[in-house]
Formats: C-alpha cells, structure tokens, sequence
C-alpha cells in the first residue's frame, strides 16, 4: 500500500492533497447524490408511510410497519426463499463451471480467440432478449427442448418445465447462469494467468501430476479470484429478475424477491410496502457481503 | 384548411366551435398536446385534426404494460406526462380511487357522454365517469369451422353441455386438445375465469364488492372448477398453465386448438391473415356457452383519460371528442384494429356490412356487462394480482380450488 | 497436460463450452428467419422449411400491419434505437470513465481523509434495488431545479446512467490503482511535477489497460440497461434498443421473427464490442485479483 508522501512542504502540501482529493471525488458525488441517493432518501421515506386511502388505511407516517407487514407476509417469504436457492444453485454452478472453462481456456490453442469470442455472447446479450430465446426453448407445447426429447424418445409427453416441482427453480437458474458464466470465467482466467509457471515447472520436477497440480497449486491460488467470483454471482443471483419474468412472469413457484418487489410496486401500486421490501433485500445483500469481507480477510495470505 | 379558417373567423368574433366542447378554440389553438396511447395512429388522421383545431398531437405508442408502467410511476411523482392517457378498465379503481384523472362529465359534451354511456360503465367510479371508451374489447369466442365440419359439428356450442359433447367429437376426430385457454399468472390468464364466472351466470362479487366465489354453489368457483378439470381430463393442453393469451392466440392461429375460449373480437383479422395464420379462412366467432343459451360476457374497454396534472385539459378533451366521432372511430378501426365504442359509430359500422364477424358481435353485445356491477373498486389491482398468483397455483394442483378461491375471498374481503 | 486422455478432454469442453454458448443465439437466428406460422408450427421446426428475410425487411423496412394488438414496425425505428443505444453507451461511458478514474486516484491513491467513506457511499447505492428509486427520480428528472424537463431526453438519461454505474467503475478502478506501482509517480513528483500534471501524464497511462476493460464494462452495461429508459423515454428521441425490442411483444401477438431478427442484431454491436476488448478484461481482472 502506498504511503501519502510529503517530503515537500510539510503542511501545504497535505493540503494541497485533500484538497485535490475533493475536487477529484466532487463530479461522482454531486452525480450519485442527485439522482441515485436523494431518489433513494425518498424511496425510504414511502416505505415508512403508509399508502393511503388506496389501501384503505390513513395516511402518514407508519415507522417500520411496513418491513413487519412484508416479513410476516407468506408471499414474500416465499419468495425469500426461493431467492436464497436461486444464490445457491447459481453461485455453486457458476464456481464449479468457471474454473473448468477457465482451465481449459488457459493454454493458448489455435483457435482459442475463437472460443473467447464466443464464450462472451451469453452476457453481451440484453437479458430481455436472451429470456425471449430460451422461452422458445422452454415452451411446453412446441418447445425446443421438449421436441428434441420427444425425438430422441426420452420422454413420451411434452413436460411442462417451469410449472410445478422443484424443477422451475433449477432451469431458471441454468438460463441465468448461461448469461453470467462469461463473466465469472473470465474472473477465473485472469487468476489463472496470474499464477507464474515457474510454480507448476516447479511442483512437476517434483513429480506432482495433473490432478496434484491441480487440487495443491491452482485451486488455492485461486482463491482472490474465487472470493471476487462469489461476491459477483451472489449480487447478481440475489437480484435476478429478467429471466424469471420473461420466462414465467409473476407465476408464484418461481417468484424471487424482486419479482414480488415488481408486482407490488408496479401490478398493485403498492410502493410503500414495495420500497420496504426493497430495502430489505439491500439490507440482506449488505450483511452478506460483510460476511464475505470478513471472510476473505481471514483467508487471504 | 378551410375548416380552420372558418373556426378563427368564429373566434375573432367570440362564440365558440360547433362541436359542443367547453373549450373554445381560440383558447387551445397553437398548443401541443401529448397523447399515450399504446396503440398506432395514422399520421394523417393526426394532421386533420390539427387542421381542424390548431392543436397539435404528439402521440406517443409504447407496449401497453410499458405504458402502464410509465403512468404509474408519473402519477405517483404526481408529474406530468401527457394531457391523453391510456385508462385501461382495470385501472379505475387504482387511477380514479388515488384522484390521478379528471372526471369528463364536465369536460365533454352532453352528446358525447351518452353516446358512450354502456362502455363507459366501466370507467365509473364514484358516480363520475373517468374516461372515453375508445376500444370496445369484450370477450368471445372464436372456432375452426374447418375441424368443426370434420368432426361433425354444425353449430357452435350454445350451452357447457352441448360444449362437453362437442370436446369428445373434436378429440374423436383427431384435434388432442380441442381448447385453447391461457392460465398463466398473468391478466390474460385470469380473464378467462371472470368470463367463465358470468357466463355460468353469476357473478364475482355482490353489489357491495364483497366476493362472493368461495361458495362451492357459487357461479365462480364451479368456473375454476371447470378450468381445473379442463386441464385434468386433456380437454386443454398441459402447457396452459404457462400460457398467456398472447401464445393462446398463437397456437389457435397454428391449428393446434379447435376453439379458443376467451378472446377479442380485435383478433379475427389477424386469426384470418394467411401471412400469420395457418388457418387463414377458417376463424369464426362463436357467442361464448352459458347454462341454457349464450352466457354472459365482460367488457374489457380501454378509454382516453385526462390526467390531473395534464398541461393542456381544454385541448385534451377536443381530440378526446374529435376521436370520438363516427367518422374518426371508423377510420381508427380499420387502420387500428380498436372497435369502436359509441352506439352511434357501432350502428354505423354495423349497418355498412364493415363489420368482421359482424352479426355475431352484435348479438353477442347485449351479454356484455362490466364485471363490477356496483362499480370497480380501489383495489382491483391488488386482487387481479392476488388472483393470477392463486388461480394459476389451483390449475397447476399446487392447491386445491377451494385453498385458492378461500384465500382469495380472504384477502379480498380484508381490502374491502 | 498432454496425455491423449487430457486432451480428448479438452476437446469435449471446448466443443461444450461453444455448444452452450451458442445454442440459443442460433435458435434465435432460425427464429429470425422464419415466418410467423412456422415458428407456431407443430411439431417445432427448428430449421425453417422456407427461410426467409422477411422479418429483417420488416423490421428495417417497417411493416403496414396495424392491427389492433399486432406488431408494428415503422421504417427507421430500429435503427433508430440502434443508435440511440450506440450514442447513450458512448456519451455515458466516457463520463463515467473520467469520473470514476478520478475518484479511484483520489481514494485509492491520495488516500485524503473521508476517502474510506466516501468509496463506502459509493459502492453501497449498488445493492439498493432500482425499485427503491423510480418515482422520485422521474419526478427529479421531470421536474429539475433548473431547465427544461429531462424525460425522454438522451441529456437526462445519460445523467441517471452516470449516477448508477460511476460507483462500480469506481469500484475497479480503486483495485487497480491499489495495486499499480507508485514509483512512476513519485518520480514525477521529485521532478517537479504538480499533482494535476502528475495524475493526467503518469498515472492515467499506467491505469490504461485497467480503463479500457471497464470502458468495455461500462458499455456493455449501459448496452443492456432496460427498466430505467422503459420509464425514463416515450419517443424515438432517446428509446434504446433493449425497450425498443420488448415493443414488438403485442398485446394480442408476438411477432417472433421479428423479435428474433431484432435481437440478433441488437447482439451485434455489444458482441464486437466484447470481442475487441476482451483480452484487456482479462488483464485487468488480473490486477484486481
């Protein structure tokens, strides 16, 4: 970590340092205080009120009513649940699938500018747009994926994937991870690259093969990447919610957090209990990522 | 030209324009409206009345849940966003209840009003109307004449018995899922319920809008009683728990289904137009089934309001009225597709043969009613909401019908 | 790694990896390149038996069909959008850049005091949902302090895309800075150099490699924005291609093909995009490991 210096001047100097330092953070702030922390002041504010003669119930100020009436609700705590799953699944396939796509992308191959250029399309892809092509996929009735089954007589009935089972969670979890895998493996890749060669020369003069390599050198090494890998496919699986609605709307087997946040908001006009559970799912990604920080602080060498 | 030029003479000497409206059109001349509608309008349309009034119209077409959206959040903002909106009938408890729309009853001529007055029954809340009907979307239902000939049947179903007999015919003749039906946990998936329900001849709700469908002899619970089974005994495919009303169309117009069960009159010609349809020719209108005869049918109309914050109210109502008059309507219906609402413009339409499936439509029009008949209610959205979830998890046998429609009522009655 | 078993291995990933990739963008091909009734058609037919460009004429051309509920497509709309898109993603990122990269040296290099927090601040608006702050943001934009009303303005949408995505580029940027060298800096410093001089002839080239990755981040992003220009736009003035597309979904209809065709080409320009830049990616999440 580098030290402030001020070998010049002493005093002044320090000055002139946090005074440029102002200056340098002053467009950001002035840019994210008017239209993304005041907005969001007031954001907190409705969803300490109440809504209104909308809702049958006297205007004003209501304290944390609000976040008690959406923890006690059943739909939500559905929806919290199905979330936490979303985040486990997506986050565990997104490990394991990045480090295998990393490690086969390694070593340069010829062709291998190809592979990356193609790897990449899933998540330069508009989320909207990638729901609408697995939608086709998904369909029940003339689906692509029901009509390969058929073909292949795997299955004798068009099934219908997104519902009922513990099924809709897991394929709406595969189309999420679809679009998040590029970036995840790149995370991955650029941890690769970062590990020097002589480590592995290393380790294979004496005798380690492949698999020791592997398990004793690489998966450790990882580890930053893994942590930053985390931290990305979890904000990204707590806050899903194109690709469930494109795919099955606001269906209750699959809702998650922002999906009920949506229909609230916007399908009932609801915003005071709307922006509550808002909130609380900030509040929630908050309290992970402190775990996670915590966590990386431990293990980091 | 002329006609502008004969309302500026009018003006210079004080009285006001010839169509009733309380606006003079020396007051809204040279002003801009914005209009959003998520519907396309001609260009040239536009320019006549502008030609007309001096008002110039920004029109803007989004998707319609986009537009939705969009006055929803403005009208929280309580910001403008244009002097015309886009008021869906499910809107009118939400928009009127919150006092985000003008009632028209002063703004708009007498004439104008009664003209419009049965589709404008769904936009009243309160005693006051809040919109103009300009859509007149209710529900029917449309057949294959075609695999309706080869399966022998010659007439379109009048009553649930006669439709049961005819399902059997269809499956014997080769047609796996005669029905199509969306029930997907989305508006389109609850429609067919509310129609179902008035065409066994109840209805969802008292005069006080207390729900009345948790009843098991209750007109509404035997219709998600018949959409359950439809589903159990293959007379729908199992795909329609996760179909829309957009993909029902969709299949219907691929000739997978025989009959599709809710629908608006606004799809035959697309149901009919070989560039989209593999069963171009062979779509008609059927009266929806009832108990002893045709059943009864919901509107579903879109009208024009003015919001409260609209810049422009004067100028707003005139393109409201100019929409409105029969010969506009007409022209709207053919390049929109929107079936007119006023008595007069349907007569007119009607009696000049331009109608698509004209006869049906006009003997289904005396089966339509609003589906609140003690006028829609604050919190419609919250239970349409409410109900996509519920209906959607009773047809997928993730609860039984009973579960759902208890819930339901529970809920419901709470918010009344 | 060499052993044949490896490599067959290899084999079967890379085939895998490009497979899942591209599966369901070819479908959308095909899509596009069938008519209305064959994408309905049973059983599915996963290559059109009568392809054709009708759907991309549509949509490039426009299309007449106004039908209540069915899809419209005006000449010049798509592309239109296309460009707006191209034009907010530019704009957008070349602020965000400036800004960001001068608050990263600030907190990560000149370390002034509050510099903790205000990165703090910063990275914490991201975990709020967009939600939270729709309303009063249109009412912010419509209604600002001073000037004209700001909706459906290019101006006003790239002001909220600053405001949402400069914490995250901040955010890379700061790691990046952390972990560069100091000395290039330093010696500038020595020589005379005022801070100013310094940041903008020393420290910006050695940031470089890590700018350029999260200019592609920033555009991508941007690229792929939805929910606020949906509340945000009403016009061809500033709709981007991402709402522009969730138009052809009708109220009655979807015209698939169309839908299809346009978000093949919707993926265009952000796949060059990334292809171009993704070795500088790479780099750069090297530096922040």
């Amino acid at each position: 970590m580098p030290k402030p210096w001020n070998r010049r001047g002493g005093d002044r100097t320090a000055r002139e340092t946090q005074i440029l330092g102002w200056l340098f953070v002053i467009p950001s702030l002035i840019a994210v205080a008017a239209l993304v922390l005041y907005p969001m002041a007031h954001g907190w504010w409705q969803s300490m009120n109440s809504g209104g003669f909308l809702f049958g119930e006297k205007p004003g100020y209501v304290g944390l009513r609000n976040y008690r009436d959406v923890i006690n609700d059943p739909v939500s705590r559905e929806a919290m649940a199905h979330t936490l799953w979303y985040v486990l699944l997506a986050v565990s396939l997104e490990l394991v699938l990045g480090i295998l796509v990393a490690v086969t992308l390694h070593r340069v191959f010829r062709g291998r500018g190809f592979v990356l250029a193609v790897l990449i399309l899933p998540w330069a892809l508009p989320s909207v747009v990638s729901g609408v092509l697995w939608k086709r996929v998904f369909d029940p009735d003339n689906g692509l994926l029901n009509s390969l089954l058929m073909q292949l007589h795997v299955i004798n009935q068009p099934h219908v994937w997104l519902a009922a089972g513990r099924g809709p969670i897991v394929y709406i979890t595969l189309v999420h991870v679809w679009g998040v895998l590029p970036l995840v493996s790149l995370i991955f890749l650029a941890g690769l690259q970062s590990i020097p060669d002589e480590v592995y020369s290393a380790s294979a003069v004496d005798g380690a093969g492949p698999w020791r390599q592997f398990r004793h050198i690489t998966l450790p090494l990882l580890r930053p990447s893994m942590a930053i890998a985390l931290t990305v496919g979890t904000l990204l699986a707590i806050s899903i919610f194109d690709e469930i609605y494109v795919l099955n709307g606001t269906a209750l087997n699959t809702r998650s957090i922002l999906i009920q946040v949506y229909n609230t908001t916007f399908a009932q006009a609801d915003f005071a209990h709307g922006t509550a559970l808002a909130f609380l799912l900030a509040a929630i990604t908050a309290v992970l990522g402190a775990l996670y920080a915590i966590a990386l602080r431990r293990s980091t060498v | 030209m002329a006609i502008a030029a004969t309302l500026f003479a009018a003006s210079c000497g004080g009285s006001s324009s010839s169509s009733g409206s309380s606006a003079s059109s020396e007051s809204i001349m040279g002003q801009t409206i914005t209009v959003l509608v998520p519907y396309a309008m001609p260009q040239k349309l536009l320019n006549q009345f502008t030609a007309e009034t001096g008002v110039k119209v920004n029109y803007v077409v989004t998707g319609w849940d986009a537009t939705h959206n969009k006055l929803l959040v403005a009208n929280e903002a309580n910001t403008y966003i244009a002097d015309v909106a886009e008021f869906d009938w499910s809107f009118t408890g939400q928009f009127a209840g919150a006092g985000w729309v003008e009632p028209l009853d002063n703004l708009l001529s007498a004439k104008t009003l009664a003209d419009l007055k049965n589709t404008d029954a769904a936009f009243v809340s309160g005693g006051k109307t809040y919109a103009a009907c300009y859509s007149n979307d209710f529900r029917v239902s449309m057949y294959n004449k075609k695999m309706f000939a080869k399966a022998g049947i010659t007439a379109f179903p009048a009553t649930f018995d006669e439709l049961a007999t005819d399902v059997q015919k269809l499956k014997s003749s080769g047609v796996q899922y005669p029905l199509a039906i969306p029930m997907a946990a989305t508006e389109g998936g609850v429609t067919p319920w509310y129609l179902l329900t008035l065409a066994m001849g109840g209805q969802l709700f008292d005069s006080q809008n207390n729900p009345v469908f948790s009843d098991p002899n209750s007109a509404g619970y035997k219709a998600l009683q018949w959409e359950v089974d439809a589903v159990k005994n293959g007379w729908v495919s199992p795909g329609s728990v996760a179909m829309d009303d957009s993909v029902a169309l969709n299949k219907f117009t691929a000739g997978e289904n025989a009959i599709l069960l809710a629908t608006g009159p606004g799809n035959m010609p697309t149901a009919n137009d070989p560039s989209q349809s593999s069963i171009a020719g062979d779509a008609q209108i059927g009266l929806v089934p009832g108990n002893t005869g045709p059943g009864g049918s919901f509107g579903l109309p879109e009208g024009l309001s003015i919001p409260v914050t609209a810049k422009h109210k004067a100028a707003a109502a005139a393109f409201i009225e100019w929409w409105e008059r029969p010969e506009n309507a007409i022209a709207i219906y053919k390049t929109q597709g929107s079936l007119p609402c006023g008595a007069s413009s349907l007569k007119q339409l009607s009696d000049t043969g331009q109608l698509q499936g004209g006869d049906v439509i006009n003997q289904e029009l005396p089966h339509v009613g609003p589906l609140f008949p003690g006028g829609a209610p604050l919190w419609y959205a919250q239970f349409s909401s409410d109900a996509q979830g519920l209906l959607n998890a009773a047809a997928k046998g993730q609860m039984s019908v009973s579960d759902a429609l208890n819930q339901l009522s529970t809920k419901t009655a709470a918010r009344n | 790694m060499t052993s044949p078993g490896w490599r067959i291995a290899k084999l079967v990933a890379v085939l895998a990896i490009i497979v899942w990739s591209l599966g369901p963008i070819l479908i959308g091909v095909s899509t596009s390149l069938s008519t209305q009734r064959e994408v309905n058609a049973i059983p599915t037919r996963w290559v059109p038996h009568h392809p054709t460009l009708q759907a991309y004429h549509d949509l490039l051309g426009g299309t007449s069909n106004q039908r209540a509920g069915g899809t419209v497509t005006e000449a010049g709309t798509f592309t239109r959008s296309i460009y707006n898109s191209a034009i907010l993603s530019a704009v957008s990122t070349s602020f965000i850049l400036i800004f960001a990269t001068m608050a990263a040296y600030a907190v990560g290099r000149l370390r002034f005091r509050l510099g903790g927090a205000v990165l703090a601040l910063l990275v914490g608006t991201m975990i709020v949902p967009i939600f939270v702050v729709v309303v009063s943001l249109f009412k912010v934009l419509a209604e600002p302090p001073v000037g004209p009303s700001l909706i459906d303005t290019k101006g006003g949408l790239v002001l909220v895309f600053i405001a949402t995505l400069t914490p995250l580029a901040t955010w890379l940027l700061y790691t990046q800075v952390r972990e560069m060298p100091t000395e290039p800096e330093e010696a500038a410093l020595i020589d005379g150099c005022s801070r100013w001089k310094a940041f903008v002839r020393i420290v910006v080239p050695q940031m470089s490699s890590g700018i350029a990755a999260v200019a592609a981040i920033m555009m991508l992003s941007v690229w792929g924005e939805f929910l606020i220009p949906l509340l945000l736009t009403q016009t061809m003035n500033a709709k981007p291609v991402t709402v522009q597309i969730t138009e052809y979904v009708g109220k009655y209809t979807t015209n698939y093909p169309i839908l299809a065709a346009a978000g093949v080409l919707a993926l265009i320009p952000p796949a060059l995009l990334a292809l171009a830049l993704n070795k500088r990616i790479t780099g750069m999440l090297a530096g922040s490991s």
